[in-house]
């Protein structure tokens, strides 16, 4: 036996070092995502890199389209968040229009919603002449991989949705000049979350699962810490990738720390299946997500599991005449509703945002169209409008800031299959 | 089994002795009661029998070609999606009444291993059979385009939405049968015994009958067989047929079970499979099935086991590090897998 040994010792070696790589992993894997909102430094205090003032304009000759990249998730299981927000940009270009006698064009790119996509997507857009600005994504997981490019470009993105809290709060740099958002963080919501669990749920375990792209993750440590400051215990805390559908090995943990509640931060297709597996298995806690899973292809996939499920998501409360009226334009557009698609109005907003600046800064001369693109992510920055979303104003990380009196989380409930708003503010 | 080969395996069967020991240790030791390391037997054995039904496939073309089948986790979704289409459109989905669910999932399947069986032969025919004596590398990556082309062509067909499953087999808290130790569901012990007696009957047929001869005679080789009167080709294609039909009727089964169904969902259980095949060794077919079995034990009991023992906080997300993990560990020792022997010049 120990002639084995000595003649495999350079294989056991590799077996224990894998071992401890493991153990290594595992024990830092858990506390690398806490890019917390403190002291960053504000926008004026941060330079452009790669600065060289005046030189980054885009001319637009006689004839040809000022172009918008729609940077979305555009196939794959997210298609229904990332269509929807992508035909409400649309019909923002439609109502919109003309910028001083130029047309503006969407260009589609589709970013599979995962850092993977996220680059190829990107060059595609920068690829396109007459680029001035980018919609999206709604994707956290991209857009943390694509900011230093587009920065680099000088290009501005807009998204309508990426909730999680490090886009805008990047670790160890100052935000991202040339990053905007017209929907709230992840720190809003994950914070309401938490309230709502505690004070309407009741609840004082929680196990909590998500996905291990930045949104989940980052979504749920910011329930977590915020449910055990209010007293709770978090009794269990997995995560899983995207696109998985086996939960059994999960499901029993759970049922095995029997929680008062469950709380899922991840998108509709794997916490309809985890719901459905959950109620399966006899669980009978509450169960609470985010505005990734409040949609409606996870009442179809959940079915009856959905039942009583606590979701939240950024929205406005009131129901504004000009949102009635683009309500019933998009219907009239597309022939579907998108009363539960959230970063739906947010999109639209975005549009606004890129559209009021390009009419701000964009100058006609000698028949083009000439477009100071730092002076574009100026004026984008000093947008201050009510919108179909509700109020649109930036603060210096580019985060939205919410009207005064206003929630900026709304949570539902599903009764009898459908989402329906509850009090709490 | 004689005396000799317990003696060059020593280090295997002492690693599944420490193996089976510390299980065993922390069953009784764990903070975790019993009906916890029964159910996640369970779990890992439900979807270690899918990946054994799916390795077949892999497992068998790799024994008569030497070729991996790189599309056969496609050939398992394009099953998953004839039966959805047969549960919804002929028997007319969740509506149907009790009497016909057991006629209709049986039809599902056979459909499912047609469907599945006819696309391997086209893909067979177009993709693979032109290049059958070009290097080894241009069928892989023909196998490679075959795969990717389905997944994009189903997820086009579906505009990339996830497809529900009509919810006809009985799944809900008291769908179970108790043990005693714990509940298993009804649905588990389905796909279970279903895979089980799959295997057994894929086992007879390989090697009791004139085709199974057929089928080892060209894998052993191809062309002595020929020589001996055997259609290498028509065997080739029953090859990819059978194992075809396995993964179809395993497509069913996923569905039935865990009901979401979508263009890209054969991915990663065809990488679990293979893996599972690799770690039984390729080629060999008692091999494939073991190794089904151990890389769904390893990805749910293996994780919650390391956590026990040396006090790891292996989420959920650490399930396919820990299945790779032990087809590495193992492949290091035994570089043909666990039943597999050592092949001559043609490996």
């Amino acid at each position: 036996m120990s002639k084995w040994f000595i003649r495999h010792a350079w294989r056991l070696a590799l077996v224990a070092g894998l071992t401890a790589m493991l153990g290594l992993a595992v024990a830092c894997g858990d506390d690398d995502d806490d890019a917390a909102a403190t002291g960053t430094p504000t926008r004026g205090a941060s330079a452009t890199p790669a600065d060289v003032g005046g030189e980054n304009v885009v001319t637009i000759a006689a004839g040809e389209p000022i172009k918008i990249g729609a940077m979305q998730v555009l196939s794959g299981d997210l298609i229904a968040l990332g269509a929807a927000a992508r035909d409400w940009i649309l019909l923002a270009n439609e109502q919109f229009g003309q910028v001083k006698g130029f047309d503006v064009e969407i260009v589609e790119a589709d970013d599979l919603c995962d850092a993977a996509g996220a680059e190829p997507a990107a060059q595609q857009l920068l690829a396109e002449d007459g680029l001035v600005a980018v919609i999206g994504s709604i994707c956290s997981g991209v857009n943390v991989t694509v900011q230093p490019t587009f920065e680099e470009a000088h290009i501005t993105q807009i998204s309508g949705g990426s909730t999680a809290v490090k886009v805008t709060y990047p670790e160890g740099r100052d935000p991202f000049d040339t990053f905007l958002r017209t929907v709230v963080h992840d720190g809003v919501q994950g914070v309401k979350q938490a309230e709502y669990a505690t004070e309407v749920l009741g609840a004082t375990t929680a196990f909590s699962a998500h996905d291990t792209d930045a949104y989940g993750t980052g979504l749920k440590d910011v329930f977590n810490a915020e449910f055990e400051d209010l007293g709770g215990e978090i009794v269990g805390t997995e995560g899983w990738e995207k696109g998985q559908t086996d939960f059994s090995a999960l499901v029993t943990s759970v049922t095995t720390a029997n929680p008062d509640m469950v709380y899922v931060a991840s998108f509709d297709p794997e916490a309809a299946a985890f719901i459905r597996q959950l109620r399966d298995a006899g669980y009978e806690g509450d169960f609470m997500g985010g505005d990734g899973v409040i949609t409606d292809q996870f009442l179809t996939l959940a079915g009856d599991a959905a039942e009583g499920a606590h979701l939240s998501k950024p929205s406005p409360l009131e129901v504004t005449p000009a949102l009635t009226k683009f309500q019933a334009d998009f219907q009239a557009k597309f022939g579907y509703t998108w009363d539960e698609q959230p970063y739906t109005s947010q999109s639209f907003d975005a549009y606004q945002v890129v559209w009021d600046a390009l009419n701000e800064v964009a100058v006609v001369e000698g028949g083009n169209l000439v477009i100071d693109l730092d002076a574009l992510n100026d004026a984008m920055h000093d947008a201050n409008f009510d919108g179909a979303s509700g109020h649109v104003e930036f603060d210096d990380h580019g985060d939205v800031i919410a009207a005064p009196g206003k929630p900026q989380i709304v949570f539902s409930k599903v009764v009898s299959g459908a989402y329906v708003q509850q009090d709490f503010e | 089994m004689d005396s000799t080969w317990a003696k060059r395996n020593a280090p295997l069967l002492a690693g599944l002795a420490i193996a089976v020991a510390a299980i065993v240790y922390t069953a009784f030791t764990s903070s975790k009661d019993e009906t916890f390391w029964a159910d996640q037997f369970f779990n890992g054995l439900t979807i270690g029998s899918l990946y054994a039904l799916i390795a077949l496939g892999y497992t068998m073309v790799y024994g008569v070609l030497r070729m991996i089948n790189f599309a056969h986790g496609e050939i398992f979704m394009v099953g998953a999606f004839a039966g959805w289409i047969v549960l919804k459109e002929v028997f007319g989905g969740d509506g149907m009444a009790d009497a016909l669910i057991v006629p209709a999932i049986l039809v599902a399947m056979l459909a499912a291993a047609a469907a599945s069986a006819g696309a391997i032969v086209v893909i067979e025919r177009v993709a693979y059979r032109p290049l059958r004596n070009a290097p080894r590398l241009a069928p892989l990556i023909s196998a490679i385009g075959v795969s990717i082309f389905l997944q994009n062509l189903f997820l086009r067909l579906t505009e990339g939405r996830v497809k529900v499953y009509p919810r006809i087999f009985p799944q809900g808290p008291s769908e179970s049968i108790d043990l005693g130790i714990t509940q298993v569901d009804y649905i588990q012990i389905f796909l279970i015994g279903s895979s089980l007696l799959l295997m057994g009957a894929l086992y007879v047929f390989v090697q009791r009958t004139r085709a199974g001869t057929a089928i080892r005679a060209v894998a052993e080789d191809r062309d002595v067989a020929a020589l001996m009167g055997i259609n290498a080709n028509r065997v080739i294609v029953l090859t990819f047929v059978v194992g075809a039909a396995l993964a179809g009727v395993a497509g069913v089964m996923y569905g039935l079970w865990l009901l979401s169904i979508k263009g890209t969902m054969g991915f990663l259980p065809g990488i679990k499979a293979f893996t599972a095949a690799v770690l039984g060794g390729i080629g060999n077919i008692p091999g494939a099935m073991i190794g089904g079995l151990l890389i769904g034990l390893s990805e749910t009991l293996g994780r919650e086991w390391l956590n026990e023992l040396f006090g790891l906080g292996l989420g959920n997300q650490w399930k396919d590090v820990v299945a790779f993990f032990v087809l590495i560990a193992v492949l290091l020792f035994r570089p043909t897998g666990l039943l597999g022997e050592k092949v001559g010049k043609r490996a």
